[in-house]
């Protein structure tokens, strides 16, 4: 009887689809317990706070820049969506500044943060404080190098292209060596249009 | 990188996102295959309905996004209480009396599954909607948004001819929640997921075979460059536009089938869908219009004498290939053929090889596509002038060059139930032969997906990097709501009427109206700044500020930093800098 209960096609189509459906249940808790996982390590675990490379996929200051009255501005890539608001703390040898930090509204893996402006050559302890509890997310060793103008040099054939090592900032930890900072394509761009 | 791994990291980093359009898309899809299988009941399998409504889905989705704009911006808050009341009631109605519970068979849970995890690892690499368009259609989408949260204004008038996209985005952002970026980006790779097995219902019924069916829907996911490559381009409204298409289509299939008794439900369904395909892009009308022409002509050769059918087809295909000649003399027209002999080379020649029993095996559908695939092209060269559009054409070169996949992958579909029959005719080991032909065929589209097929973002179109956002938010933070700012763009070449007046942002510039309402004007990225003419151009145009994104068509920033007495820089990063304009008497 349950030979012939099982024999028939539909009854084996039932069963795979009752298959698949524990194994879409399976993967969907796995997936909500991982989630919770990633937030339970960011809350407890300080994080090591570096430059990033050219694929940012762990939290990692992108890039430093400045204005016309002298502020600093800080772009850092942050992975986890869910990832506490936070401001930073830059302790040099002539004291503690505070930069408040913004989350891009419509992509949240960028933050902004802007504040007093760093001197050159100065060493700088950076971290990264919850804005709810003041807890240390993230802190890292920096050195701000230089702060160059960014050039665009014309290519052989004309076309515009960044030139290679012309960055607008450099910094160096004191672990690591420099990386270069945010780097664009340099391919050509369309032309016609839609390529 | 690993296209697995950035897949599922993109789902469980969004996992609402995802939730939230793959509801919608079921609720759709529930709604348009209830009718369908009330009156058809079991002529149909369980794939062929799936497949239905993985193409119609859109209409009810598009008729409740523009029933829900329409009741919010006349009673407000309580439409939408209705809405969803109705959009649940309807929902359950539909499952219960039109028995259509199964959205997807079984056999095809795995593709779906392995599509979707493939599809979204495109969002791992992706910061914002690509290339300029999305930018538009994000501004456009805020723009509805607003009257949705009562801080829109005046009447709801949109400049812009393709609505039916934006009105789903804004639709389902409010209903759910969502950012304006996510829906873009999730909903696109979403339609990506979906619209393959849409062909499954016209092949299936054409050539009787699971098999081909099967194949259709492999090349159409996964064998061209097209149509994921919309994406690449920002054109989210062409991408769907192509579920109504599909849909359409079948419709006309069905009715064309059951030409004794036509059931009025067809040619409402029909109705529906032209209407929901133009109103999300305009051109479908062209499509449709092409395909009715192409269809009377299928039957007007039907009624010939053999020998003349074989020589209409004859005049049709040498029609086709002159055109192709054209096309490929043409500097803006050119790019169709780079980009499937550049990107599918190879499955160009199995389809090729495989038209050839399409041709034997299925002569009147093959002809049918090559009339339409004729008439397509022809699109391209006829100029109409539209007021405040300047001329344009019928049909413009991406939109061809995304709607080529289509014959493409019913040629492959077809020719390979041909090569069926063909083989089923040898005498020696029949069903053998079958078999290692449909392993080859899969394989190889297979193989040359996982060599050729790129998941990731093109480099050609991301032309806003992570430093454009935070420029993006200083300005937002420190510059007064009513400045302008000037921005960079080249020409835009689509068609060979364009005039030089028609320009596309070139970098992240193109964002500024969008994300922070600051008013932009454009100058082509090769503009002199040594020149004083170009100084007093940037004055009468009124900007305040300048723009100079890290793209190569970007504004030349050692220009603009060798002339600190009219350009001040103001903010710079790696890729951005930005200038105030000084001098302007």
């Amino acid at each position: 009887m349950i030979q012939q209960r099982f024999a028939s096609r539909k009854s084996i189509l039932l069963v795979l689809a009752g298959i698949l459906l524990l194994a879409l249940l399976a993967l969907t808790w796995r997936i909500i317990s991982l989630q919770k996982e990633a937030s339970e390590i960011v809350a407890e675990k300080v994080l090591k706070l570096r430059y990033c490379g050219a694929n940012p996929d762990e939290l990692c200051i992108l890039s430093f820049g400045r204005d016309a009255e002298e502020n600093l501005a800080v772009s850092l890539f942050v992975p986890d969506r869910k990832f506490p608001d936070f401001y930073l703390k830059i302790k040099r040898i002539t004291g503690e500044s505070v930069y408040e930090c913004e989350k891009n509204k419509e992509v949240s893996t960028s933050v902004f943060c802007y504040g007093e402006m760093v001197n050159l050559q100065e060493k700088m302890e950076v971290s990264l404080l919850a804005e709810k509890d003041d807890r240390l997310l993230a802190a890292g060793n920096l050195t701000l190098n230089a702060i160059l103008l960014s050039t665009q040099s014309q290519g052989s054939d004309g076309t515009p292209t960044l030139a290679a090592g012309a960055t607008a900032e450099t910094l160096t930890s004191t672990a690591e060596t420099p990386i270069a900072a945010t780097l664009t394509p340099q391919l050509s761009y369309p032309n016609p249009s839609y390529p | 990188m690993n296209v697995w791994a950035d897949g599922l990291s993109v789902i469980v980093d969004r996992a609402w996102v995802v939730f939230s359009i793959f509801a919608t898309i079921i609720w759709g899809q529930v709604l348009i295959v209830a009718p369908l299988r009330k009156h058809f009941r079991s002529r149909f399998t369980n794939a062929e309905y799936a497949s239905l409504g993985m193409a119609g889905w859109i209409l009810p989705v598009a008729f409740g996004a523009v029933l829900l704009f329409a009741g919010s911006y006349l009673f407000g808050d309580i439409a939408e209480l209705i809405f969803t009341l109705l959009a649940v009631t309807v929902f359950i109605s539909a499952l219960v009396y039109g028995k259509s519970y199964q959205v997807i068979t079984p056999a095809w849970m795995p593709i779906f599954l392995i599509s979707v995890i493939l599809q979204f690892s495109f969002l791992d690499k992706t910061i914002l909607p690509l290339y300029f368009d999305s930018a538009e259609h994000y501004r456009i989408i805020k723009f509805l948004t607003g009257y949705y949260e009562l801080t829109g204004s005046g009447q709801p008038l949109i400049n812009y001819y393709h609505v039916g996209f934006h009105f789903i985005s804004a639709a389902v952002a409010h209903l759910f929640q969502l950012g304006i970026v996510d829906i873009m980006l999730v909903f696109g790779q979403a339609v990506l997921v979906v619209l393959p097995f849409s062909l499954f219902f016209i092949i299936k019924q054409e050539t009787q075979s699971n098999m081909a069916a099967a194949f259709a829907c492999l090349l159409a996911g996964i064998g061209w460059h097209m149509p994921a490559h919309l994406v690449n381009w920002g054109k989210y409204p062409a991408l769907f536009s192509l579920p109504g298409i599909l849909f359409v289509f079948s419709i006309g299939y069905l009715l064309f089938q059951n030409k004794k008794s036509r059931p009025s439900i067809l040619y409402l369904l029909m109705g529906f869908g032209i209407l929901i395909s133009v109103l999300i892009h305009s051109r479908s009308l062209v499509v449709f219009f092409f395909s009715a022409i192409s269809l009377y002509l299928t039957f007007w050769r039907k009624r010939l004498p053999p020998i003349y059918q074989h020589l209409v087809f004859g005049i049709v295909l040498f029609i086709f290939m002159i055109e192709i000649g054209y096309v490929h003399k043409s500097a803006a027209l050119s790019p169709l053929l780079d980009g499937y002999l550049r990107n599918d080379l190879w499955m160009i020649i199995l389809a090729a090889a495989l038209t050839l029993f399409s041709i034997r095996f299925f002569t009147d559908l093959t002809f049918l596509l090559f009339a339409s695939l004729s008439f397509l092209v022809l699109g391209l060269f006829v100029p109409v002038h539209l007021p405040g559009f300047g001329t344009l054409t019928l049909l413009d070169r991406p939109y061809v060059q995304m709607l080529f996949y289509l014959p493409l992958s019913i040629f492959g579909g077809l020719g390979l139930a041909g090569l069926y029959r063909f083989l089923q005719g040898f005498y020696y080991y029949p069903k053998q032969l079958t078999r290692l032909a449909a392993f080859l065929m899969f394989g190889f589209v297979i193989l040359n997906a996982m060599v050729n097929h790129d998941f990731y973002p093109s480099d050609c179109c991301q032309i806003v990097s992570r430093d454009d956002l935070t420029a993006l938010q200083w300005m937002d933070k420190t510059l007064p709501s009513d400045v302008s700012v000037l921005i960079a763009s080249a020409d835009l070449f689509v068609t060979s009427f364009e005039s030089p007046a028609a320009q596309a942002g070139v970098d992240g510039g193109v964002w500024i109206s969008a994300l922070i309402s600051r008013k932009t004007f454009s100058l082509p990225g090769e503009a002199d700044f040594y020149q004083s003419q170009t100084h007093a151009e940037v004055c009468k145009l009124g900007a305040d500020y300048i723009y100079a994104g890290g793209m190569p068509q970007s504004f030349n920033v050692q220009q603009l930093d060798e002339q600190d007495n009219w350009y001040l820089p103001v903010f710079s990063l790696p890729a951005v800098k930005i200038y105030r304009v000084n001098g302007c008497e």
